[in-house]
Parts: C-alpha cells; sequence; structure tokens
C-alpha cells in the first residue's frame, strides 16, 4: 500500500490519470497529473510521479520517463503501483528480466494483485521460465478458480513442462465443468478437446486418447482432424485392419496426400515389394487422374520395375506438359542407378519424339503433340545439369529455345545452367531475358533481383525489385519492413564479396532484427489464445518460437555476420582508407590510376545521391512527424539505426561473432559448420576448453571433414605451445584429448589423415594447408597436394577448385602466385564457363562487348 | 512494440478490479487491433460448479509432492561446498554464467575437471 494516501480531490484526479492512459489519452493524462504535482503537498507524490514517467514514455520520451518513474519508486518503495509501472516500463523496453523483478517486487506489497500476476505470467512464458510460470499460474487458480483462463493456463504450464499426465488431468477436471449440449457447435470446446486429445497422445495414452475421440467426436468441428488422429493413434494401437479402413476413407478424400499413403502402408504392412506396389496400383485403378500413386512407387522400386512405372509417369506428364516434373524426381538422384535409367528413357523419348513424333516406335500410331518435344528437352537440360554436365544441358536447354523463344520457364533454366557452371554474370543476364518477356511476374522478378545480387549488381536488383514495392518508398527500406530475408541475405553476400563490410553486416543485423521482432510479436498470443481456446496452435507456436532461430534465413545471416568479425578480426580496419587498400593492393598503376578516377567520379555521384537521400528522408520525418500528431501514440522510441561505418568499426568483433553463434549452438546442433564456426571464434579467443566443445560436437558428426581437421591440427598445435593454461584447463584437455585421439602430434596427425584421404581433393587441401601451417619449408609439397586435379580424384568440384586457387592466390600455401596462374589455366580447360577460372581481362573484354551494362555496374557498386 | 501495445496496467488501489477493456488499436499490423478486441478482459462465464473443490484438491496433492522432491534435489546440491576459484575458472573458461556454472559444479559434487568434461561434451 502507497505511504502518502491521497485525499479525495486528488485520489479522483488519480484515477482519471489511469483511465487516460488505459484509452490512450496520453496529454489529458499529463494535464491531471500537473493538477496532482502542482500542489506543493504532493509534489514528490511516488505513484503520480511514476505514472507521469508511464506516460511520457508513450509520448516516446523514454529519458524523462525513465527518470520520472524511478523518481517516484524511490518516493515510495513500498507502492505496488510503482513497481508495477517500472516493471511496465522496463518491459516496454524490452527488459523483460528486470521486468520480472519489478513485478515480482510489486507483489510483495500486493501479492494478490490479479493484474500483476497476470502481467508476471505473461512476461514468464515469454521468456520461458516454465516452472515460474506455473507456479504464477497457480496462484491464478487458486484466487480465481471459477475462470477458465486460470484453469487453461495451468494445464499449459504442466503441458510445456511436458508433464503430460498432469496436464490431462487438469484439463479434464476444467472439462468437466463445462456444461455443453451436444447438438450446439460450440467452436471453442471443440478446440478444448482436441487439444486435450493432443496431450494424451503426447502422454503416450493411445488408449485412452481414442476412447476420447469416439466419446467426443460428435462435439469436434473439425472432422478431417478426426480421422487423422484416429488413424494415427490406430496404428500405435496395431489395429490394423481399423487403420487400414480409416487411411482408405482418408484417401477417398483426397488421393493427392502423401500422408494417407504412408498410413496405408503402415497399415497393411506389405511384406514384399509386390505387394507394396500393388496399394498403389489399386490407388492408381481408383483414382486414374492421381499422380502421388504413380511417383511414391518410384522411391522404392528399382530395375526394370522402376523403368516401367517411370516410363508411364513420365510420358503422362509429358504429354500433359507438367513444367515441374523434374523437380518431383529430383530427391531419386541420390540413387546412381535410377538417374542412368531416367537419362536412358528421356534421351530415347527425344531421339523418337524428333523423328516419328512418338515417344517409342512401336508405340500404336498417336501422335504426340510438338510441345511433348519441349518439355522433353526441358527435361533433359535440368537433368544434365544436374549431374554436372552443363555443355550438354545448355544443348538442349538452346534447342528448346529455339523452337519456342517465348516460353519464361527455358530462360530461367537457361540461367540456372550458367549459375551452376560458374558464370553467374552470364546467368544475370539470361534470368534477366526472362524477367523481360513477363514483367508482371513477380516470381520471375525476384528470380531475376536474385541472381543480380549474385553478380554482385546490387543497384540493378534494387531497381529489379523496385517494380513491385510500394511507390514513394524507397525499395530496400519498403522490402526491410516487410521482412523481406531472402533479399537481404544475398544484398548481405554481395556486399561481403565486395569487401563491404559495413553494409554487409547492416544487411544481417537487419534480418537479426527480424527474428528479435518475430519473437517479440509472440507476447499479442499469450492471452489472445487462451481467450479463444486454439491452444493447439498456441502450444505450436510456443515450439516454434522456441527454434525460430534454427530457420535457414538466421542461419545464413549468422554464418555472414560470423565471417566478417573473424575477418575484421584478423585485419581489423583503422580508418576508412584501409578498406579500399585491401581492394587496390594487386592493381597495376595504370589500373590503379583508372580506379582511383572512377572512386572520383563514384563520389560526387554519391555525394548527389546522399543529398536526395537526405532531401528524403526530412520529407519523410516529416510525414512521420504529422501522422504521430495525428494519432497520439507513438510508442517508444525508435530502434539505434544501424550505420555501415560504425558497424565495421565494432570494439570487439569476436564478441559480436559469439552474439550470433549463440542461437546455432543451441538450436542448429546437428549442423557441423556450426562448431567449426564456433571453434574459429574460440581459437581466436584463445578459450581452449571451448575449442575443444567445438571439436568433440564437430566430431560427432563427422570426424573426416576437411575444417574440422584443420580445427584439430591447429588445436593441437596450440595446446603444445601454450604455457600459461592454468593446470585444471590443462587437465581437462590433456584427458579428452588422449580418450578421442590417444597420443597426437600435429605433424602426425596431419600425415595419418593425408594418407587416409589422401584420394579426396577437398581432403588433400586440408592437409596441404595445414603441412604449411605447421612447417613453411614444406611450401612446394603442399601446393602440389593440393593442385592435383587428375580425374582419379574424387570430389572434383567447381567450389573446391575455386578454393584451392583462391589459397593459391592468398598465399595460404605458400608464396606461390605463379602456381595459381597456371593451376588457374588448367581448371579453365575443365570448367571452360567458370568465370573464376577464365584468363585475366577476359571479363573486361565481355564487359566491352556486351555494351556498358556491367562497366556501369561497378561503378554504381563503387558509389554505395 | 508489440509488447508495449498491451501495455495493461491495473493500478487501482481497491480490489475490485477484475477486468478492464484494454482497447488499443495496435499500430504495427492490422490484424492485431482486432486481435485487440478479442482479447477483452471481460471475463467470460465462470464456472459454476461444486466439482471445483475436488478438482483444485487433486491438483493440490500432487503440486505439494513435487514441490518436496524438489526441494529435496535442491538441499541435496546445496550441501556441496564448492570453491569459488572454481566457479569463476569454468566462468570464464566456458563463457557461461555463474548459475550455470555453480549448477555444472555442484552436479558433479565439486569436481572440477569432470564438471568441465561434462560441460565440454
Amino acid at each position: 500500500m502507497p505511504t502518502v494516501t491521497l485525499p479525495p480531490k486528488e485520489n479522483a484526479l488519480f484515477k482519471r490519470i489511469l483511465r487516460c492512459y488505459e484509452h490512450k489519452q496520453y496529454r489529458n493524462g499529463l494535464k491531471f497529473c500537473k493538477q496532482i504535482l502542482s500542489n506543493p503537498k504532493f509534489a514528490e507524490h511516488g505513484e503520480t510521479l511514476a505514472m507521469k514517467g508511464l506516460t511520457l514514455n508513450c509520448l516516446g520520451k523514454k529519458e524523462e520517463a525513465y527518470d520520472l518513474v524511478r523518481r517516484g519508486l524511490r518516493n515510495d518503495l513500498k507502492s505496488h503501483v510503482c513497481w508495477h509501472v517500472y516493471g511496465l516500463l522496463q518491459r516496454s523496453d524490452k527488459k523483460y528480466d528486470e521486468a520480472i523483478k519489478c513485478y515480482r517486487n510489486a507483489l510483495k506489497w500486493d501479492k494478490d494483485n490479479l493484474q500483476i500476476l497476470r502481467d508476471l505470467s505473461l512476461l514468464q512464458i515469454q521468456m520461458r521460465d516454465l516452472e515460474g510460470y506455473r507456479e504464477t499460474r497457480y496462484q491464478l487458480l487458486q484466487l480465481r478458480p471459477a475462470q477458465r483462463a486460470s484453469w487453461i493456463g495451468y494445464a499449459i504450464a504442466y503441458h510445456l513442462l511436458e508433464d503430460y499426465e498432469m496436464a490431462a488431468k487438469i484439463i479434464e477436471e476444467f472439462r468437466k465443468t463445462q456444461q455443453t449440449s451436444p447438438d450446439k457447435v460450440d467452436y471453442e470446446y471443440s478446440e478444448l478437446l482436441l487439444y486435450q486429445n493432443q496431450v494424451l497422445r503426447e502422454a503416450g495414452l493411445y488408449k485412452e486418447a481414442l476412447e476420447h475421440l469416439n466419446n467426443y467426436e460428435k462435439q469436434i468441428c473439425d472432422k478431417l482432424a478426426v480421422e487423422e488422429t484416429r488413424g494415427e493413434i490406430l496404428l500405435k494401437l496395431e489395429r490394423l485392419d481399423d487403420a487400414t479402413q480409416v487411411y482408405r476413407r482418408l484417401q477417398e478424400r483426397n488421393p493427392e496426400n502423401w500422408a494417407y499413403y504412408r498410413g496405408l502402408e503402415g497399415a497393411l504392412k506389405p511384406g514384399s515389394i509386390e505387394e507394396r506396389q500393388k496399394i498403389y496400383e489399386d490407388a492408381w485403378e481408383k483414382f486414374p487422374k492421381g499422380l502421388v500413386p504413380r511417383r511414391l512407387p518410384l522411391n522404392f522400386l528399382l530395375g526394370e520395375k522402376f523403368r516401367e512405372c517411370l516410363d508411364r509417369y513420365l510420358r503422362l506428364n509429358f504429354s500433359k506438359g507438367c513444367p515441374p516434373v523434374f523437380t518431383t524426381l529430383k530427391s531419386l538422384y541420390i540413387n546412381k542407378e535410377k538417374v542412368a535409367i531416367i537419362e536412358e528413357l528421356v534421351v530415347g523419348y527425344e531421339t523418337t519424339l524428333k523423328s516419328c513424333r512418338m515417344f517409342n516406335q512401336n508405340d500404336d500410331g498417336k501422335e504426340e503433340p510438338p510441345t511433348t518435344l519441349l518439355w522433353v528437352q526441358y527435361f533433359l537440360a535440368q537433368h544434365y545439369d544436374m549431374i554436372d554436365q552443363q555443355t550438354l544441358a545448355l544443348d538442349y536447354i538452346n534447342a528448346a529455345i529455339d523452337s519456342t523463344p517465348t516460353l519464361i520457364e527455358l530462360f530461367l533454366i537457361k540461367a540456372k545452367i550458367y549459375k551452376h557452371a560458374g558464370n553467374i554474370k552470364e546467368a544475370a543476364q539470361w534470368m534477366d531475358e526472362a524477367q523481360a518477356l513477363d514483367t508482371a511476374d513477380r516470381f520471375i522478378n525476384s528470380k531475376c533481383a536474385k541472381y543480380m545480387l549474385k553478380a554482385g549488381m546490387v543497384k540493378e536488383a534494387e531497381e529489379m525489385c523496385a517494380k513491385f514495392t510500394r511507390e514513394g518508398a524507397s525499395a530496400v527500406e519498403n522490402l526491410n519492413e516487410m521482412q523481406c530475408m531472402w533479399f537481404q541475405t544475398e544484398c548481405a553476400l554481395a556486399y561481403k564479396s565486395m569487401n563491404k563490410f559495413g553494409d554487409a553486416l547492416k544487411k544481417c543485423h537487419e534480418i537479426e532484427r527480424h527474428f528479435v521482432e518475430i519473437t517479440d510479436d509472440q507476447f499479442d498470443f499469450h492471452t489472445y489464445c487462451m481467450r479463444k481456446m486454439t491452444l493447439r496452435s498456441y502450444v505450436d507456436l510456443l515450439k516454434l518460437e522456441d527454434v525460430l532461430r534454427m530457420h535457414p534465413f538466421y542461419y545464413k545471416a549468422a554464418t555472414s555476420a560470423i565471417q566478417i568479425y573473424l575477418s575484421l578480426h584478423d585485419n581489423p580496419l583503422t580508418d576508412d582508407s584501409k578498406e579500399l587498400q585491401a581492394d587496390t593492393a594487386n592493381l597495376s598503376d595504370k589500373e590503379l590510376k583508372k580506379l582511383r578516377n572512377k572512386q572520383r567520379r563514384a563520389q560526387k555521384k554519391a555525394q548527389l545521391e546522399e543529398e536526395k537521400k537526405i532531401a528524403e528522408k526530412e520529407k519523410q520525418l516529416k510525414n512521420q512527424k504529422k501522422k504521430k500528431e495525428d494519432d497520439d501514440e507513438e510508442i517508444g522510441g525508435p530502434k539505434e539505426e544501424l550505420i555501415p561505418d560504425k558497424l565495421v568499426k565494432v570494439e570487439n568483433p569476436l564478441e559480436e561473432a559469439v552474439k550470433f553463434l549463440m542461437p546455432l549452438k543451441h538450436l542448429v546442433k546437428d549442423k557441423i559448420d556450426t562448431h567449426l564456426m564456433a571453434f574459429e571464434i574460440y581459437f581466436r579467443k584463445e578459450k581452449y576448453l571451448l575449442m575443444l566443445q567445438s571439436v568433440k560436437r564437430a566430431l560427432a558428426i563427422d570426424p573426416d571433414h576437411p575444417w574440422l581437421h584443420q580445427c584439430l591440427v591447429r588445436f593441437f598445435k596450440g595446446v603444445s605451445d601454450s604455457t600459461e593454461l592454468p593446470e585444471t584447463v590443462r587437465t581437462v584437455l590433456k584427458q579428452e584429448i588422449t580418450r578421442l585421439f590417444g597420443d597426437s602430434n600435429a605433424t602426425s596427425f596431419n600425415q595419418a589423415y593425408l594418407t587416409k584421404h589422401s584420394n579426396s581433393i577437398p581432403h588433400r587441401l586440408a592437409a596441404a594447408k595445414m603441412m604449411v601451417y605447421l612447417d613453411s619449408s614444406t611450401e612446394t609439397k603442399a601446393t602440389e597436394l593440393a593442385t592435383a586435379l587428375d580425374e582419379s580424384l574424387n570430389n572434383r568440384t567447381i567450389q573446391i577448385c575455386t578454393e584451392v586457387l583462391d589459397c593459391l592466390r592468398g598465399g595460404l600455401l605458400g608464396d606461390c602466385k605463379e602456381h595459381a596462374e597456371s593451376y588457374r589455366a588448367e581448371c579453365h580447360k575443365l570448367y571452360p564457363y567458370t568465370l573464376a577460372f577464365t584468363p585475366p581481362g577476359y571479363e573486361e573484354n565481355t564487359k566491352i562487348a556486351n555494351g556498358d551494362v556491367s562497366t556501369e555496374t561497378e561503378e554504381l557498386a563503387n558509389e554505395m | 512494440m508489440a509488447a508495449e501495445g498491451d501495455v495493461d496496467l491495473d493500478l487501482e488501489v481497491e480490489d475490485n478490479c477484475t477486468g478492464k477493456p484494454a482497447e488499443k488499436p495496435r499500430k504495427h499490423d492490422s490484424g492485431a487491433a482486432d486481435l485487440e478486441r478479442v482479447t477483452d478482459y471481460a471475463e467470460e462465464k465462470e464456472i459454476s460448479s461444486s466439482d471445483l473443490e475436488t478438482a483444485m484438491s487433486v491438483i493440490g496433492d500432487r503440486r505439494s509432492r513435487e514441490q518436496k522432491a524438489k526441494q529435496e534435489r535442491e538441499k541435496e546440491l546445496a550441501k556441496v561446498t564448492i570453491k569459488r576459484e572454481d566457479v569463476e575458472l569454468i566462468m570464464s573458461e566456458m563463457e557461461i554464467s555463474r548459475s550455470v556454472a555453480e549448477r555444472g559444479l555442484r552436479e558433479h559434487m565439486g569436481n572440477v575437471v569432470e564438471a568441465l568434461v561434462t560441460l565440454t561434451n
């Protein structure tokens, strides 16, 4: 209770402040605050001061707000209102931990205050303090056992703590108290029943779950969910005949759902491939138009049977003209035998279609339309691209384009082939061609923008996207607002490869902020879902949010950011010119002059652009201000602006890298790169135990990974070289290294690795790099090892060859610039399309040949 | 942003404050305004049942048992003596918080090497 009690008049005013706050009439609220505070007797009234602060916070005056609320609290430390307000202020600032502490303090002075308990429970679930959440929900249940939310919340607490039985029990107790008539449709009750059933199943109580389902079936609105659940439970209970019937009914509803075939297989338990195939043959007869019963058997059939089934599947699709047919078969490409059959079959089609317009000469007379040949060629282009025979792939796609030069899909594939062949510039051009054929198609527009970004054409990509973004705003800003993360990821990569680390980091941070925002948005649902009883979706949402940063978007952004921070640590930038110097280091005088000129021009242009931008911003700001005044509810201050120059000059890049790494360490444990990136960070921080942790985890995933090998060698050398490790740390390291590797010395370890993997290029490169790392006199041998390109060696790809070339140029294999040139020439013979292997000056020439389009790019790129 | 929008405050000094409207249109997306309307605190139908008591007792029993078990485990862990410098070593080497470091150490009966081995797994 407050220490100072206001007299009735002021008390009434205070209540009006509260009301104004609730109704967002902040200015009025402030007026009432003034009325109380202007009375010298109450000038230091804690609760009023706190409320004034909270109100100001809503008007964007954060600092003042904090001052006032803190002052109010100091004046009245025993007031739950002051503590509650302080908690709310912290919450609005996303300092949830602090807010929880404040609420706890508030509860000390008013332990049964429902509103504070509710707010506390919301924060606890948001922060996933599940134990605390259960406690709070228990108190709420004690205080208000007659409210639905009390029961539901308490049950959910147990569910999330994985005490399913208890959760089921609470729901059942609650359900019994709900009176419903069986004839009335009550969607909320239906949801409750389905949620209860889910909990029962998760508890492993299948019998009870089935009984439950049978009892309440009539009151459940989602009939499909009932059937699907029933099938699942019957399978678990091994009641196979019943399950078969359920899945047959489901199949009737939707013959294209893969899951039902899986269920059917589970129920019928076919003993042989023939029996298994029969399931699909039956379905095919029953649903002659169904594609799924044709496609699924291709997963398990082999040899002649596979060919037969594939033949029918492909003919159907080719005659009909089904563009994504290749995509549906992509997953089969892990099996070499199947790839060979596909190739033989489709190449055969092409030959006979050309000669007699039929799939097979022995077919009885029915001629195929000319489009069939087109789709076959389209398929073959994708097929050869997939197996890395880009020359053949181009032949087929060009033939198809010759026959039908207006089909967008063909250009799309052509671009893709060039991309895979390592010529992204050419690829972007073809994608642009495809895009030009239909400028109203956003898919192809986005694809084109993506390829442009991959080719480093940031400005063009922005302009491309601008065709679909909101008018009046800049495309980049609009895309950021829309959380368009693919675009931002590609931008980050593009900037990174141009060594514009600041801009790249900005993009990475923008993506990170999207994820923060998504996590925050979850707050709304804690109350909403419980009220609407959409508990299944609610629990799903919570589980999704728990692993949100597992998403590839986050992974990619984090990876880029970490790589940049690592290189910022290795080569810190002291001033602006450094960034440019890195670029100019290996240019001749003439080139340098050219570059300087270019830069000067670029600077001028940039200046103009900057001015334009500032003008635009001012305009926007004005607009915003207007809006602000309009609806008087601007909340909180804007987030700190991301400035590339600042980002790149970060004080401690490794700490920043760790921030991006932590979610991956928790959520993406099964990816080896996570642990290897972790190693790279900790190696630079000289945290040996964390290095040990990283290699242990990576070792469990793939002990022979080339990157891991490099980590291990550096780790061993680091351990044996370091002298100042604490005794305990040394003991742990010694014990664990002995347990995992025996007695290992870095040089012999590297030698053993090389012997084991001498026929694989990536492994040879890793070993060679480590040879030089351990002993720089081994350069010649190392270079020889890494640059071998014999046919007999495994894992020869464009990527690894590019990596070798980069290592040669970067001096990681010793000083061997002339080797780099000869290696490049050799690779060029192997991969004639790959840009990275083209002779020096080649790009320049093509630029001239292609007109000024790409020269422009360079300039524009410099501008930014 | 979202969180701030629904800063619901119940600061009434009286105790009769179970619910109050929270009609604040959110600005960051249109759906939220709609969402807000349905989240009104108008408490729906209350459960009017004598079953409540039995239901509550079922839950109460279970709860007290649970707390006991938990407390015992905590007590046991609290009994383990650990050295401050060990905790600090773990904190700095593994870059973890004090509470996690302490717990790891206690779970291995104060053996710092074993604790570290587990933490590096």
